[in-house]
């Protein structure tokens, strides 16, 4: 469960007046539910979603995570989230599996469970003997495989996802909806963020659509088309963002 | 501190690093490959040559008169061919011979009338063959010499020690092991600052730079690990290799060494008082100096390296730091330096300086104790940047936006103040034209240079910036009144205190640290102009009012408004004190003028205000005119407890100004602390941005 309340973020630009890249988000993602961001290039979705990776602070605004405030121990609230950006890369010269390992460490889990989970997410994501190579010599897709069980290594329960398929040939991507739809089943919260509209569509129990720092609408499929009356999110998307453009003139 | 996790992170970056073609070369392919290969390669080359040149023979064309005589001479000589030469100076020239010798005198003559026979041999010193066939000469002249003056001396009836009143006997008492110790302390530690910095630089800049590059520093910002076991972790990680590294090289430099000595004496014999081989304490010293070193190094390079976005930045910013820690190092070495109380706290210069002195065995453990602890302090320092640094999200996630790189100012936005990096810019820029451009002007004509410097080369390039950028002129020079009229006596009381403190500063400095005499003989001739009255306003005008202006609008005006953004204010107030003392270019003059900047800076960050600034900043200057021309108020002199004609040493001021002093200074800060406002860090508010 994963509950925020009026969260903002403002940049300070050199002599300028600060840019506010998120603006008054306020939202929650039960158990088990999938809830899409959505919203364009620099609309503020990998802020919001740093925020609440507590990578990056919010400027004002609260957040929590079951019943912790991701604010009072930051350090320590990491251990309840798995976060995994688009970008992401992998410790090239290591192994898939020393990379797990160090993370394992990282997430203070010790020896035998990090092998065990290992072996069981290596069945999970189909990842064969890829997990012995060099991070350096495998391909995007099985990269980005690798990245997936490094996020649920250590069984989180909120799951923060920045755009996992940028990028993806139409298979890998396919996986990677399959990840999650089975990260749903067991329980999981999950946040993900994209600008594929079919993808927000397909996957989502809820969509939020974010525009300039501010969420403009959110709700399940069939809310939003009431709200809009339009019948597929992109013409959702485009007829709030006139509405957003016409009441910020 | 969560050890597990910092014992994870070492794990995992030294296998990471260990498995970089980069490092391994560097860690290993360097000592273990490339010092052994050159240097023996090397030795091999010169043992070659020196046996070539040994073993050659050396052709001598005979000139002039008694041919026979200098023949006769010559021939006991090995290795030593008399030739005939037609044309003997040509022969010479184009290396058919490799000496001339000869005498136009009548040898047997000369020599029967008690005379001089003047022997003249020619030769090319650019010729290693003509070189040794010339030494070989005069050492068998040598003999015939002596054999001739002992013959003369019998022939007088006279000994040999009546014409050598005095027989000088020198003596090296420096054991083997000292002689090594000095000149080994020359080198080694330069070497070993060299090799450590190579060990230190690609982990350094690889698991900083490199990992924001390669995008993996989220991932690992996204654990529960904390900013200060990555930055623990990380650091052990390069200090650990780069002491390896270290440690690699200088172990190969001593076997390779050992190997050429041994090689050596083979064929020259052993040298007299010096020791090739290393010495076994030499080892135990090694290690002693090793460990603050590295530390240290470490600490630096990696804060420089993780402000750069990309592994090709960071190797440009880390370079230069290369080249300034190898002055101390050199510094260090040189003869005459040793380790004093001051010395033993300035970093790396004091690692070599220990070193140095441990290996003459001079060094006790006080000095150990007390360079271990300055250094590992200025490496928690640098930690402390590091962790500081790693707390920055602009740093870490490298969003950081960076100067727009455009000279076309209508693509500039307004804007309020300067940033960090046009400040530092500007310090940068304007400190070369003071050094290349302002000295120069000074040299030729100190009065009038000081003004073109100050006007020129400071106010003018200031203001442009400011008008270049488009910021706001009020804010950047703090153009506005004081927010209290308090702030002006408060400002003046502060400045009135500090003077006399600073003075009494400059009092204990000149004990411990005495500013020759030439600095005041140039000031002197400027001061005479204060003899008259007019003279002393033109004095008052270059000294008090010019920079006064003219340095507070580059400093407390340019420099306070870059950095208000980086800095809390407290921090403000040091860097730019600090700059300040920086920029009068004298070691002498650092410690007075950074109080005084951070003085200034203070006031005018508590008083929103340049102004009262400026007016010290003039009443200061000032009174600095009026002591050196001998013009202050003889009760003052007297309230000091100082002469006016200050050639001698100058005593601690009396007790009870400096009492007072202090009592005017916190009256200031009172006066100037009352009803003011928090300090605001300068984040432009909304309103300023609309006023810009």
């Amino acid at each position: 469960m994963l509950r925020t309340e009026n969260l903002r973020r403002e940049y300070q630009i050199a002599g300028e007046a600060p840019l506010v890249a998120v603006r008054g988000a306020s939202f929650s993602v039960a158990d088990g539910e999938v809830l899409g961001l959505l919203g364009p290039n620099g609309a503020g979705k990998t802020t919001l979603l740093r925020i609440l990776a507590t990578i990056i602070p919010p400027t004002s605004g609260q957040c929590w995570i079951g019943d912790r405030n991701i604010s009072d121990n930051p350090d320590h609230i990491r251990r309840h989230i798995g976060f995994l950006s688009g970008n992401t890369k992998l410790y090239g010269r290591l192994t898939g599996a020393e990379v797990l390992r160090y993370f394992g460490r990282l997430y203070d889990m010790s020896e035998t469970s990090i092998e065990q989970r290992i072996i069981k997410l290596t069945q999970l994501l189909d990842m064969g003997d890829i997990i012995h190579r060099r991070c350096e010599t495998l391909s995007t897709g099985q990269t980005q495989k690798v990245n997936l069980a490094r996020v649920i290594l250590h069984d989180p329960e909120v799951l923060i996802l920045d755009e996992p398929t940028l990028g993806l040939d139409i298979i890998t991507s396919q996986s990677v909806i399959e990840f999650i739809i089975h990260a749903r089943e067991r329980g999981h919260s999950i946040i993900f963020s994209t600008h594929y509209m079919d993808e927000a569509e397909r996957l989502c129990d809820r969509i939020a659509l974010i525009f300039k720092g501010a969420i403009m609408a959110i709700g399940t499929k069939k809310e939003l088309f009431e709200l809009t009356g339009a019948d597929n999110v992109q013409d959702v998307f485009l007829s709030l963002v006139n509405e957003y453009k016409e009441s910020d003139a | 501190m969560n050890y597990r996790r910092v014992y994870a992170i070492i794990r995992k970056e030294i296998l990471d690093t260990l498995r970089d073609k980069r490092t391994l070369i560097m860690m290993v392919g360097v000592p273990v490959v490339l010092y052994p290969v050159l240097l023996v390669l090397g030795l091999q080359a010169a043992l070659l040559q020196h046996t070539y040149l040994d073993e050659r023979e050396s052709r001598v064309a005979i000139t002039g008169r008694d041919q026979e005589i200098l023949l006769e001479w010559l021939e006991p000589i090995t290795k030593l061919t008399v030739v005939t030469s037609e044309h003997p100076e040509r022969d010479l020239m184009e290396g058919r011979v490799d000496a001339l010798i000869g005498t136009q005198q009548n040898i047997q003559e000369v020599l029967g009338s008690g005379g001089s026979v003047v022997i003249n041999i020619r030769f090319d010193n650019t010729e290693f063959s003509s070189m040794d066939a010339v030494s070989r000469i005069e050492s068998a002249l040598q003999k015939i010499f002596q054999e001739l003056r002992l013959e003369r001396l019998v022939k007088l009836n006279i000994e040999e020690s009546y014409i050598r009143p005095l027989d000088i006997q020198r003596t090296n008492v420096a054991p083997p092991e000292k002689t090594t110790g000095s000149i080994l302390g020359l080198i080694l530690p330069m070497i070993m600052v060299l090799v450590i910095a190579l060990g230190a630089f690609y982990p350094a800049v690889d698991i900083t730079a490199g990992e924001k590059e390669r995008g993996t520093f989220e991932s690992l910002l996204s654990t529960p690990t904390t900013k200060l076991e990555i930055v623990t972790g990380k650091f052990i990680t390069v200090f650990l290799l780069a002491v390896t590294t270290g440690v690699l090289n200088l172990a190969s430099m001593a076997a390779t060494t050992t190997y050429m000595a041994s090689q050596l004496s083979t064929v020259v014999g052993d040298s007299q008082g010096f020791d090739f081989r290393l010495p076994i304490e030499a080892f135990y010293i090694i290690i002693i100096v090793i460990i603050p070193l590295g530390l240290l190094i470490s600490a630096i390079m990696m804060s420089i390296a993780v402000m750069a976005k990309s592994f090709k930045e960071a190797q440009n910013y880390v370079t230069p730091f290369f080249l300034i820690i190898l002055l101390p190092a050199i510094l260090g070495g040189m003869p005459g330096t040793s380790l004093t109380p001051l010395s033993r706290f300035i970093p790396i210069y004091n690692v070599v300086l220990l070193f140095k002195e441990l290996m003459m065995g001079k060094a006790g453990l006080d000095d150990v104790g007390a360079v271990f602890l300055s250094t590992m302090l200025f490496a928690i320092l640098a930690l402390q940047i590091a962790v500081w640094l790693f707390h920055r999200e602009d740093v870490v996630l490298s969003e950081e936006r960076g100067i727009p790189l455009t000279l076309n100012r209508k693509q500039l936005p307004k804007r309020v103040h300067l940033t960090p990096t046009m400040a530092v810019g500007l310090y940068c820029v304007l400190f070369l034209f003071l050094i290349y451009g302002g000295t120069a002007f000074q040299e030729y004509d100190l009065a009038k240079g000081i003004l073109i410097t100050q006007w020129g080369l400071l106010a003018i390039p200031t203001l442009l910036l400011v008008w270049f950028v488009k910021a706001n002129f009020r804010a950047v020079f703090s153009l506005s009144m004081p927010q209290r009229w308090l702030h002006w006596p408060g400002a003046l009381l502060m400045g009135l205190g500090a003077v006399i403190l600073i003075i009494q500063v400059g009092i204990w400095q000149q004990q411990y640290l005495p500013a020759p005499t030439e600095l005041e003989i140039i000031m002197e001739d400027l001061f005479a102009l204060g003899k008259d009255t007019s003279g002393l306003f033109l004095l008052l005008l270059i000294i008090a009012f010019t920079p006064a202006v003219c340095e507070e609008l580059l400093f407390r005006g340019a420099l306070v408004s870059g950095f208000r953004q980086w800095l809390r204010p407290w921090g403000i107030v040091v860097v730019v004190g600090l700059l300040f003392g920086l920029f009068h270019i004298s070691i002498y003059r650092l410690l007075p003028t950074a109080m005084l900047g951070m003085l200034l800076t203070f006031i005018v960050l508590r008083g929103g205000s340049i102004y009262p600034a400026m007016l010290v900043h003039i009443c200061n200057n000032s009174l600095a005119v009026f002591l050196a021309t001998e013009r202050m108020p003889m009760f003052l002199y007297q309230f000091l407890g100082i002469s006016p004609d200050m050639t001698d040493t100058i005593p601690n001021l009396r007790p009870v100004a400096l009492f007072i002093a202090v009592l005017l200074f916190v009256s200031g800060v009172i006066l100037m602390e009352t009803g003011c406002r928090k300090p605001t860090k300068g984040n432009p508010t909304q309103k300023d941005t609309k006023s810009a």
